[in-house]
């Protein structure tokens, strides 16, 4: 077991030990729990970012569809109606 | 970091699987993110949001959107008068439209390139630096 100590500013500083064997990184976000007189840490998943989400899951439209309304017409609709 | 004014179209088509485009946008703006901001602003928006609206419907649209904007990869930027003037001066002299002369006359204020697939009409504005999606 190794000891901690919470600074004056209430912050905790992980062993190094932890932070290697959790793969622990700056903005890593934890679920703090208590339980039975303990205080719980759980490693959160990194939250992907919303645009690598985005291009990593597509959305699909009808061939179709995109060959009816080509992009240039779209702008030309949006702009001059 | 690097900046890059980000066209409507490449989001499109990084969006949509069945755009024959979609891969080359997608591996394009994957590999910006690395070391670029991809600036986009209220026209760009606009256009992104419209275009999906009419490809995917509203709820997508939205979601999608908003995703772009919530990229911590993301950066909005705000269209001085002073870049409308000029815009308006490019659309006049050069037979372009308003909002792709915005973004030019955007992309010249804020000293960066503008990462699109309309060539053709940024081609006409002098002083744009175009990158191409097609090269």
């Amino acid at each position: 077991m190794e000891e901690i100590i919470v600074d004056d500013t209430y912050k905790l500083i992980f062993p190094k030990k932890l932070i290697d064997l959790f793969k622990i990184k700056p903005k890593d976000r934890f679920d703090i729990n208590v339980e039975d007189n303990k205080i719980v840490l759980k490693k959160l998943k990194r939250k992907k970012d919303p645009l690598v989400e985005l291009l990593e899951s597509p959305a699909h439209a009808d061939p179709t569809k995109i060959r009816q309304l080509n992009l240039k017409a779209l702008e030309e609709e949006l702009w001059t109606t | 970091m690097r900046k890059i004014l980000v066209d409507s179209n490449i989001f499109i088509f990084a969006n949509i699987k069945e755009y024959p485009e979609y891969s080359v946008a997608k591996a394009k703006l994957k590999e910006l993110i690395n070391n670029h901001k991809l600036l986009i602003n209220a026209i760009i928006v606009s256009e992104v949001q419209y275009k999906l609206y009419r490809l995917l419907g509203k709820e997508e649209s939205f979601n999608r959107t908003k995703k772009i904007l919530d990229s911590k990869h993301v950066g909005y930027e705000t269209v001085e008068q002073s870049t409308i003037l000029k815009a308006l001066v490019f659309s006049h002299d050069n037979n372009i439209r308003i909002n792709d002369a915005i973004i030019a006359a955007h992309a010249i204020d804020l000293k960066v390139g503008v990462f699109t697939d309309n060539t053709v009409d940024f081609e006409k504005i002098p002083d744009v630096e175009i990158i191409p999606l097609r090269v």
